[in-house]
């Protein structure tokens, strides 16, 4: 699912006009909106105490909308909640933006974001934010990350920060938690979530459907024939687009994404980069080819004509990997967040790992495969004969109940993605394994 | 004699419905007024996407109200709060099916051109009394 949900904090409702996906919030002094709950714009939210009076004021409605009024707490050591309803079925991360300014006066900020269980993020510790009537005479404003900004600069430079609630609500805690100087000023809320969880799609057939979570959620779609598509973007997420025939592709980007893309036949191709990243390129053919690079990731993976195939990783939190000809496939892994890999026989694959955040793996027979994985962040596989395979994936910050299952894609091969704390981990077809 | 404790749940669930009776109403107004006024803010996808989201997040807060009170305790303490204010139970409870029984209507409405928002806030606006507020 995803959403967008703004709220802009002022005294009077009708003072600017908000954005389409915004309301406002006038506090719960007298006469304001009052306590929460307040339901407006498809959103419930308000204060969930009546600490602080008279604390809503209209400020500059030639500003943003979003910094033209604000809410202020006096910083004596009472705190004062904001809750924000978050839309049913909202799991995962979500993105929240904080906008905190007085336009004329110098405010010190104190916020923090939490859920039912605590806090989630600190946005600021008492951060200064200069009003227009303070050298250098220009409002500031500061943003969910604790950077301040000129007003101008923020509307186009202010960033959000991801968070995971466990709660079906956010507060945003305003003001010090002891006494000091000045008061917290709260110009405006938005939380936003795109592409949250997994959206699969798959049927019957040679079909693929695949299903994961916010975060390192996997996004996946698939259609007829033996296509496999997938998407998704950012964090750790895998991102995989494919496409009919046995084709496969995958895209992945930023952080500890996972890139791939294929191409037509039986080709497998990754590539990766950045961070831990892996990337991997394949051609057609039966060949596989797979380079990985950068950072901590270091797998570099070759595979060549026939079933053969080829792997090696090196240092760090490498991934050797050793795959012989025919349809055999050998590989090893070892140490740190390794991936350790046995496969031999036939169309067989196994694989075989241990420790920290390895995925273990092991498989035998002809076009059955299995995989197992353990401990810590690991994940674990299993397939099955046939064209059948199946994959589940569990780890700390991962796949939740992300599972991603295939079926009749590349008989004699396993495809397996998952993504695990500190990396995003793609394993291609048979040996190619990052 | 109700408890501190049984009088504040009480005063809180008054508080839940006040809020949510005043909130129907006001919403449908504005829903009528950016209709009346040419949609200077939203587009009729919009308002009416807000029209069933505003149904359906009033209708989960009674949702939640009917699962908070289905605790044979809660419902002793809020029954004996409630009595406090001279209110019966049964009393609270048909106010409080009433306005979901509004939410989930508005939630489920025809939204689909402005003359069926209308219908529909116009339905809300006569299923809601006014509550009159001291602020």
């Amino acid at each position: 699912m995803s959403f967008d949900i703004g709220l802009n904090l002022r005294n009077t409702a009708a003072y600017v006009t908000d954005g389409v996906n915004e309301t406002y919030y006038t506090g719960n002094g007298a006469g304001e909106d009052g306590s929460y709950p307040i339901t407006r714009g498809g959103v419930t939210f308000g204060y969930t105490t009546t600490v602080g009076t008279d604390d809503s004021r209209d400020r500059n409605n030639a500003a943003d909308r979003r910094l033209a009024g604000m809410h202020f707490l006096n910083n004596t050591g009472t705190q004062k909640d904001l809750r924000l309803d978050l839309p049913p079925g909202t799991t995962g991360p979500v993105t929240v933006h904080i906008g905190a300014s007085d336009y004329y006066n110098n405010a010190v900020c104190y916020l923090v974001i939490r859920d039912s269980a605590g806090a989630l993020a600190t946005v600021a510790n008492g951060v200064t934010v200069v009003g227009a009537n303070n050298s250098p005479f220009v409002p500031h404003a500061l943003d969910a990350t604790g950077a301040v900004y000129s007003d101008a600069a923020w509307a186009t430079s202010e960033a959000g920060i991801s968070v995971t609630p466990a709660s079906t609500y956010l507060l945003v805690r305003t003001g010090s938690s002891s006494a000091q100087s000045g008061y917290t000023a709260l110009s405006h809320v938005r939380v936003v979530q795109s592409a949250t969880g997994v959206a699969a799609t798959g049927s019957a057939g040679q079909e693929e459907g695949a299903s994961g979570s916010a975060g390192e959620s996997i996004a996946a779609t698939g259609s007829a024939g033996s296509a496999a598509g997938a998407s998704g973007a950012a964090g750790e997420k895998i991102a995989a687009t494919g496409s009919a025939g046995e084709q496969e592709g995958a895209s992945g980007a930023a952080g500890e994404a996972i890139a791939a893309t294929g191409s037509a036949g039986e080709a497998e191709g990754a590539t990766g980069n950045a961070g831990e990243s892996i990337a991997a390129t394949g051609s057609a053919g039966q060949e596989e080819g797979a380079q990985g690079t950068a950072g901590s990731s270091g797998a570099s993976i070759f595979g060549s004509a026939g079933q053969e195939e080829g792997a090696q990783g090196s240092a760090g939190e490498q991934i050797p990997a050793a795959g012989a000809a025919g349809q055999e496939e050998s590989a090893q892994g070892v140490a740190g967040e390794r991936i350790a890999v046995t496969g031999s026989g036939a169309s067989a694959a196994g694989a075989s790992g241990n420790a920290g955040e390895q995925i273990a793996a092991s498989g035998s027979g002809t076009e059955q495969e299995s995989a197992a994985g353990i401990a810590g962040e690991s994940i674990a596989a299993s397939g099955s004969a046939g064209e059948v395979e199946s994959a589940h994936g569990s780890a700390t910050q991962t796949l939740p109940g992300a599972i991603r299952e295939l079926r009749g894609v590349i008989t004699s091969r396993t495809h397996y993605m998952g993504t695990i704390t500190s990396r995003a981990k793609y394993r291609g077809v048979i040996s190619s394994r990052p | 004699m109700a408890t501190r404790e049984e009088i504040s749940i009480a005063g809180q669930a008054i508080q839940v419905l006040t809020n949510c009776q005043r909130d129907l109403r006001a919403n449908a107004q504005s829903y009528l007024n950016e209709i009346a006024a040419g949609h200077p803010r939203l587009t009729t996808e919009q308002l009416g996407a807000i029209v069933n989201a505003d149904g359906a997040a009033i209708s989960r807060l009674m949702v939640m109200m009917t699962n908070y009170f289905a605790d044979p305790t809660r419902k002793t303490k809020v029954t004996n709060g409630l009595a406090f204010y001279g209110i019966t139970f049964t009393q609270g409870a048909a106010d409080h099916n009433a306005i979901k029984a509004t939410a989930d209507a508005q939630a489920a409405a025809d939204v689909s051109s402005d003359a069926a928002i209308t219908a529909a806030a116009n339905a809300t606006l006569a299923s809601t009394p006014t509550i009159d507020l001291l602020f």
